[in-house]
C-alpha cells in the first residue's frame, strides 16, 4: 500500500511539473519546420524549371565568360605587376602579426597564386572589365540569359556570405525587416547577458584544483551554456553592417570555403546554407577565425556597456574566450579527474542506448556488438544534422542538445566535449591567469574536440586537436565567458 | 484567420498536457520536442479530417501514438550484462546525482511494455479516462484496466529496486 501511495505521489508530481518546452518555443519550431517544408517543395518545383536544355546553355555561358575573363586578365597582368609589388609591401608593413598570419594562410589555402595577383588587377580596372564582358555577351547573343544567371547567383549569395567568381566581395543588403529582427535579437542577447540569465549562462565558482600535477586557482566566472550559435554570430555581423563597419565585417565574417577542409566535393550544401539558412540558427557557428571570435567578444562587451548604461557598466567585466584552465575547471566539474564533461563519464549511455556527445562515430568508434551497432545507427539518425537533410552525414548538432540525462553537465553546460572544438587561450607557464604576466606568452588552442574527432579526442584532457590554429575551420567554434564581478547578483 | 493560426489556437490550450505526455512517453529514447513537432506537422496536414474542435485533443494524441507505433520508437534495450562485451566503455555504475524522483518515474515507465507505459501515462499524467484510452488504443476497457493494474505493479517493483540503488543499499559495482 505504501508503495502504491509513493507511486501516486510521483504521478501527482509529474502532473504538476512545469513544462520544459513552452508553447512559444513549440510554436516557433513548428512554424520553422513548416517553412522549410515549403522551401523544399518550392526547390523541388524549381528544379523542374532547370531542364537539361537550360543547364547546357548555362554551362556554355559560364564557360565562355570564364575563358574571356582569363584571356583578358592575362593581357593586363604584366602591366600591373610592378605597381602591385609596391602596394603589397606597403600594406603588410604595419599590420599586426595575427592579421598577417591569417591573410597568408587563407590566401595560400583558398586562392591560387595566379589569381591573387590578378585580384588587384581586377580592382583597378573593374569598370573596364564589366563593360568589356557586356559587349562580349551582347555579341554572342548571351545577354538575354543575363537575368537567369543573375537569379541563380542571387539565390546562392542570398546573404552575401560567399564571394562572386571575380573575388569582389558584395556586402549583404539588409531589408528593413532584417534590420528590425537584428535589433530585437541583439536586445535579447544583451538582456540575457545583463542579468546573467540562468538559461544562457552558468556560474563556475572560484577555487583551486589539481591540473596536470599542479594546483591551479581560478577566479569564479560566468560561462555561456552553449557554443555561440549561428544566429548570435549573424546578429553581430548584421549589426556591423547596420553601423557601416565594413572593415570589421570583412575580418569577422565566416569563411564558408573552409567546409572543404572536411567535406571536399560535398561541401556545397553546407557552404550555401549552414550559416545563412534560418533552420541552422541554433547550431554552433564555425569557420570563423580567432580574430573574428575576439572581435565578437569585444563587440558584445561594448554593446553590453551601452545597454546597461555608464553607472552600471563598471559592474561588468569584458567577455572573452576562456583560458584552458578555466575551460577545464568548468568541464571537469571543478577539477575532478574525469574523461568527459558529464557525470557518468562514459561516452555511451547504456541504459538509454545512446551516445552522450556528438563526435565522429563512423571512423573512430569500435562497435563490438549488434546492440551497440543499432545504437550507433540510431544515434546517427536522431542526433546529427541528418535529421534536417537526407545525406546522413555526421556534422554539428544544435547547441543545446542534451543527449541523455547522464550527458547533461552539472552546471547545465552543453557540448563541452564534442560538437565543436572550442577556442581557448594557453598561457605558457601560466595557470588560470588571463592577464599577461611577465615571461608568459599567449598562444591559441582548442579544447573538447568536435564532430570530426573520435571518442578519445574529445576527452577533457586529450591533446589539442587544433594547436595554434587561428584560421577558419569547420571543427572549431567558441563560447564566451566573463569573470565574476561583485554586485552582479546571480 | 489563416489555417496556421486556427491550428495553433486549437493547440495552445492542450499544449501542457501534450507536452507532459510526450516527455514521459519518449523519455531517454529521443528528444520529446521532435515527437511534438512531428505530431503537430502531421496533425496540421490532416486538419481537414478533424470532425470537431472538441475532438482536437483526442485527434492529437491519436496521431502521436500512431507515429510512435509505426516507427518503433519505443525503448527495448536491456542493460549490458557483460562488461567484456565492449572495450571502450567503463561502467561507473553510480546512480546519477541530482536526479529528481520524476526522472526515476520516467525511467521506470520506459522499462515497462509499451502498452502498459502508455496507458499509465495517459491515465495518470495526461488525465484521460479509461474509456478514452480504450478508444485511442482501439482495445476494450477491460484490457486498459489490466494494463493499468499490471503496469503499476511492475512500476512498484522497479522503483523499489531503483530507490535501493539511490540509497546505496546494494553493491552496484
Amino acid at each position: 500500500m505504501n508503495k502504491q501511495n509513493n507511486i501516486d505521489d510521483l504521478f501527482r508530481q509529474a502532473r504538476e511539473q512545469e513544462p520544459q518546452a513552452s508553447f512559444n518555443e513549440t510554436k516557433n519550431l513548428f512554424l520553422k519546420s513548416l517553412e522549410s517544408q515549403k522551401a523544399n517543395l518550392n526547390d523541388a518545383k524549381k528544379g523542374k524549371v532547370f531542364t537539361f536544355k537550360n543547364s547546357i546553355i548555362m554551362s556554355t555561358i559560364i564557360g565562355f565568360i570564364a575563358l574571356i575573363s582569363t584571356l583578358f586578365f592575362l593581357q593586363y597582368s604584366t602591366k600591373e605587376k610592378g605597381k602591385q609589388k609596391i602596394v603589397t609591401q606597403e600594406n603588410t608593413k604595419n599590420k599586426p602579426e595575427i592579421t598577417k598570419v591569417k591573410e597568408n594562410t587563407i590566401e595560400s589555402q583558398f586562392i591560387p597564386e595566379s589569381k591573387r595577383q590578378k585580384t588587384n588587377t581586377l580592382q583597378l580596372s573593374q569598370i573596364e572589365t564589366e563593360s568589356f564582358l557586356n559587349e562580349v555577351k551582347k555579341e554572342a547573343g548571351l545577354d538575354r540569359y543575363r537575368d537567369q544567371i543573375q537569379e541563380e547567383e542571387n539565390k546562392i549569395y542570398n546573404l552575401g556570405f560567399t564571394s562572386k567568381l571575380d573575388d569582389e566581395y558584395i556586402f549583404p543588403k539588409l531589408t528593413e525587416e532584417e534590420i528590425q529582427k537584428t535589433k530585437k535579437q541583439k536586445k535579447k542577447m544583451l538582456k540575457a547577458l545583463a542579468k546573467m540569465d540562468r538559461d544562457s549562462y552558468s556560474y563556475i565558482p572560484s577555487g583551486s584544483f589539481d591540473y596536470k600535477g599542479k594546483i591551479i586557482s581560478v577566479q569564479g566566472f560566468f560561462m555561456q551554456k552553449t557554443e555561440v550559435s549561428n544566429l548570435e554570430y549573424r546578429t553581430y555581423l548584421f549589426d556591423l553592417l547596420i553601423n557601416e563597419k565594413k572593415d570589421e565585417f570583412l575580418k569577422a565574417k565566416p569563411n564558408q570555403q573552409a567546409w572543404k577542409i572536411a567535406l571536399s566535393d560535398s561541401a556545397q550544401y553546407m557552404i550555401d546554407n549552414y550559416f545563412s539558412n534560418k533552420i541552422y540558427d541554433d547550431y554552433p557557428v564555425n569557420n570563423i577565425s580567432r580574430e573574428g571570435a575576439e572581435l565578437y567578444c569585444q563587440w558584445l562587451s561594448k554593446e553590453l556597456q551601452s545597454y546597461v548604461g555608464e553607472k552600471k557598466a563598471m559592474k561588468y567585466n569584458d567577455l572573452r574566450i576562456p583560458t584552458r584552465e578555466e575551460w577545464v575547471k568548468a568541464a571537469s566539474l571543478e577539477g575532478l579527474n574525469r574523461n568527459y564533461a558529464w557525470k557518468s563519464d562514459t561516452i555511451f549511455d547504456m541504459r538509454f542506448g545512446q551516445f552522450n556527445a556528438n563526435f565522429n562515430l563512423k571512423n573512430h568508434y569500435y562497435v563490438p556488438n549488434k546492440r551497440m551497432k543499432e545504437a550507433v545507427e540510431k544515434s546517427l539518425k536522431y542526433y546529427t544534422l541528418a535529421y534536417h537533410f537526407s545525406n546522413n552525414k555526421n556534422y554539428t548538432h544544435m547547441v543545446n542538445t542534451v543527449y541523455s540525462l547522464n550527458g547533461q553537465h552539472q552546471y547545465g553546460l552543453f557540448n563541452l566535449c564534442g560538437n565543436l572544438s572550442e577556442m581557448v587561450i594557453d598561457w605558457s607557464g601560466g595557470f588560470g591567469n588571463y592577464k599577461k604576466v611577465e615571461s608568459q606568452t599567449k598562444t591559441f588552442g582548442t579544447a573538447g574536440g568536435g564532430w570530426m574527432n573520435s571518442a578519445e579526442e574529445i576527452k577533457i584532457n586529450a591533446p589539442d586537436n587544433h594547436p595554434n590554429v587561428i584560421e577558419a575551420h569547420p571543427n572549431i567554434g567558441f563560447r564566451v565567458i566573463t569573470t565574476h564581478s561583485p554586485g552582479v547578483n546571480y | 484567420m489563416t489555417k496556421q493560426e486556427e491550428f495553433l489556437k486549437l493547440y495552445e490550450p492542450v499544449h501542457e498536457r501534450f507536452e507532459r505526455f510526450c516527455r514521459a512517453r519518449v523519455y531517454g529514447n529521443m528528444d520529446f520536442r521532435d515527437l511534438i513537432n512531428e505530431t503537430l506537422l502531421l496533425a496540421f496536414e490532416k486538419m481537414d479530417t478533424l470532425r470537431s474542435k472538441d475532438a482536437f485533443l483526442h485527434f492529437l494524441f491519436g496521431i502521436s501514438i500512431r507515429i510512435l507505433a509505426n516507427s518503433n520508437k519505443k525503448k527495448k534495450e536491456e542493460a549490458f550484462k557483460n562488461e567484456q562485451d565492449f572495450t571502450h566503455l567503463k561502467d561507473v555504475g553510480t546512480s546519477p546525482e541530482n536526479q529528481t524522483d520524476i526522472h526515476f518515474l520516467y525511467q521506470a515507465l520506459s522499462e515497462l511494455p509499451t502498452e502498459q507505459a502508455e496507458s499509465l501515462i495517459l491515465f495518470e499524467i495526461s488525465g484521460f479516462s479509461i474509456k478514452e484510452i480504450a478508444d485511442l488504443h482501439q482495445v476494450s476497457e477491460s484490457a486498459v484496466k489490466q494494463r493499468l493494474k499490471r503496469g503499476r505493479e511492475k512500476l512498484a517493483e522497479i522503483l523499489t529496486y531503483t530507490s535501493s540503488l539511490k540509497t546505496g543499499s546494494m553493491n552496484y559495482e
